[in-house]
């Protein structure tokens, strides 16, 4: 349940571009329940905080609808920063926990909402989460390149920022089940680091 | 200070006493009447309500021998929390009434002097509450008097630096009192420090240190002996303490002047947070932020408040509340530059990767939040949400308020309409969830679910055990599935219930 209103919270605080990006990077690791993708996440605020100078989403947001989206304009670092953080994001994306390691009694492709034997659907919201990790981590991703989808900015090239945050999701769906998850956590923290140290020494 | 503001002072440094006198007469909770702890725990709260009162309406001032700040007010609202919690479960008077009463020195600390902190005020209320606080008395089984002396001799230690403190300021200025417009020398700001570093410890050893790696098991089975929820009474101390030292740190001449102090602060607080001593880390990042560039003040301030209700609260989720303090720092580090803010803030990230770390560890043992602590958790989830509307500290959070508010309201929105949507969809032939959870499943009881298993499925004598359900299997703390532990031959005889209870 934290983690399924992890998420939520995180989406909306990047769809709508109000709130901290280290308030992001917290919610993105209790939205994983992994202290990887939390210390991933409060990295990638200090990038935001190293490009920008604020911590705030807003800042992101407005910086980018100014002097254009972050993952092609300005210096080469800071442009390669923008997507190091992206990755980060990507790479430690929450996955689906296994049924057999939680709910052991859990049988396999039951409906949201009818779930017989245990108590609130737990394999359910298991999915359900993973779904809204998903598309919160996707989002989060295509904002710190192309910036946010929709919200404050909406005049300017919002068919891009769609297609970006669709295809974040899509890389991290992608990634979830092509890469291991240890081999996921490691090179998303590599990511983090370089790209918090490029936005800050750069 | 407006009349209002005096009536809350007054109510806030007698509610204690009162509550005292009026719970020493009633007798002992038996049948339906409640425990003399809930009554007490009541007049607690009024006497947080009135400095919270002092708090919100930025009161400023000197009513008589008594003035008030709203960092003072913070800190006694803090205290009276924290008392909340420590009584909360407790029988015997004697603690009642220390605690009690050790509020009420407290109270006396923060608020002493007409034009500014008066040393006999401080000292004295200081002392007062350490004696009050130390529990000399034999002990439960297992704890060596040596042990519970350590509490005592911190506490003191803490009040006689503050009395050196004090002095150092009297040889320069002439008086007794410590004014916030008034600079200070850098001998009397680091017997403060000291004196807050000495009293913050204090306040939080008596608090159960988190998880240790390889602990589980002794958890599990319930033979460690430290696991309680509600903190000790010296924890009254740790507010008092932290208001001293972020009161007097700010006070200093240069900009530049403590950086040896912050730098052994924050690595003491990266030390703390190493061995899982979460509210002491906490305290120490604090004033080590406190002793820092002046920019990062608010910070403190945040932080210090999250480690009282991490005190009072003694939960691993109750870490978040630095969130803010966390937050903060970072816009001042940005507004100072220096080189002192860049290692105050490699500190705090180092306390907040170990912290969390920690967190997710124990967090598999799913304690609980015990009621009296509920206050203060309220006030933790006030911080975490708004610490935009924290006036007193100064800290400029609109973004963060902004944003959390509409995380915070959405993630709510849709796990409240997800459990109603399981709730109405479940099959009338499934069991209701409840029923599914035997009552041994809870997570405060879940410690003593494998010796359960062991020793139900090892004798041979006794009928067969039903299968067990869901919440009563073990659950491992980190990957993979628990194996059944092979039961011990001693242990059968264990089993077998008495006939009276059979």
């Amino acid at each position: 349940m934290l983690s399924l209103g992890a998420a939520i919270g995180l989406a909306m605080m990047v769809i709508t571009s109000t709130g901290d990006a280290l308030v992001a990077g917290v919610l993105l690791g209790l939205a994983a329940a992994d202290l990887a993708a939390g210390t991933v996440g409060v990295l990638i605020g200090i990038a935001v905080v190293g490009r920008w100078g604020s911590s705030s989403l807003a800042a992101l947001a407005g910086g980018q609808a100014v002097v254009g989206a972050a993952g092609w304009s300005g210096p080469t670092g800071m442009v390669v920063s923008s997507w190091a953080a992206a990755a980060a994001v990507v790479l430690v994306c929450p996955r689906r926990r296994p049924a057999s390691a939680s709910t052991p009694e859990a049988p396999a492709g039951t409906a949201f909402g009818h779930t017989a034997g245990t108590a609130f659907g737990h394999a359910a919201g298991t999915a359900f989460g993973h779904a809204a990790g998903v598309v919160a981590s996707g989002l989060m991703a295509a904002a710190l390149v192309a910036g946010p989808a929709v919200g404050r900015e909406t005049g300017s090239v919002i068919a891009l920022r769609v297609a970006a945050s669709v295809v974040a999701m899509a890389v991290a769906v992608l990634v979830g089940r092509v890469c291991p998850r240890r081999v996921a956590r490691v090179a998303g923290v590599i990511a983090a680091v370089s790209a918090a140290a490029l936005a800050v020494l750069a | 200070m407006t009349g209002a503001q005096t009536s809350a002072l007054v109510v806030a440094l007698v509610a204690p006493i009162v509550v005292l006198v009026a719970a020493g007469g009633r007798p002992t909770g038996s049948g339906s009447r409640p425990p003399p702890s809930r009554w007490v725990q009541a007049g607690l709260l009024v006497a947080a309500g009135a400095w919270l009162v002092l708090v919100v309406s930025g009161a400023t001032g000197h009513t008589g021998a008594f003035h008030v700040t709203p960092l003072a007010a913070a800190a006694g609202c803090g205290a009276a929390l924290v008392a909340v919690a420590v009584v909360e479960g407790t029988t015997r008077r004697r603690s009642l009434s220390a605690t009690c009463a050790a509020l009420s020195a407290v109270g006396v600390s923060l608020t002493a002097g007409s034009d500014g902190a008066a040393a006999a005020g401080v000292v004295g209320g200081l002392a007062l509450a350490a004696v009050l606080t130390a529990d000399l008395g034999p002990g439960p089984a297992g704890t060596s008097r040596r042990g519970r002396m350590l509490p005592a001799l911190l506490a003191g230690g803490g009040v006689a630096a503050g009395a050196i403190g004090f002095a150092v300021v009297h040889s320069r200025t002439g008086h007794w009192t410590l004014t916030t417009d008034a600079p200070v020398a850098l001998g009397a700001i680091v017997a403060f420090l000291v004196a807050a570093t000495l009293l913050g410890a204090c306040g939080t050893l008596g608090l159960r240190p988190a998880l240790r790696s390889g602990t589980e098991p002794a958890l599990r089975s319930g033979t460690e002996p430290a696991l309680r929820a509600a903190p000790e009474r010296g924890a009254l101390l740790l507010a008092g303490g932290l208001a001293v030292g972020l009161t007097a740190a700010p006070l200093r001449v240069g900009a530049d002047e403590l950086g040896a102090a912050v730098v052994i602060l924050a690595s003491a607080a990266v030390v703390a947070a190493g061995v899982r001593r979460g509210a002491l880390s906490l305290a120490l990042l604090a004033l080590a932020v406190a002793a820092g560039p002046a920019a990062l003040a608010p910070g403190s301030r945040l932080l210090a408040a999250a480690a009282v209700i991490v005190v009072a609260v003694d939960l691993p989720w109750a870490w978040l509340a630095a969130t803010p303090g966390a937050v903060s720092l970072a816009s001042g580090v940005i507004d100072d530059g220096g080189r002192l803010a860049f290692a105050t803030a490699v500190g705090v990230a180092a306390v907040a990767v170990l912290l969390a770390q920690a967190a997710s560890e124990e967090g598999a043992l799913g304690r609980r939040l015990s009621l009296g602590a509920v206050p203060a958790a309220s006030v933790g989830a006030w911080l975490v949400v708004a610490p935009g509307s924290w006036t007193w500290t100064g800290a400029s959070l609109a973004a963060y308020d902004e944003g959390t508010a509409r995380a915070v309201a959405a993630g709510l929105l849709v796990v409240v309409a997800y459990v109603l949507v399981g709730a109405l969809g479940r099959r009338p032939d499934a069991p209701p969830p409840r029923r599914a959870r035997s009552r041994s499943s809870r997570p405060g009881r879940s410690l003593e679910r494998p010796a359960q298993l062991v020793t139900s499925g090892s004798s041979a004598s006794t009928p067969r055990p039903r299968r067990a359900t869901r919440s009563q299997r073990a659950r491992p703390i980190g990957r993979g599935r628990a194996r059944p532990a092979k039961a011990p031959k001693r242990s059968r005889s264990r089993t077998r219930p008495p006939p009276s209870e059979a």
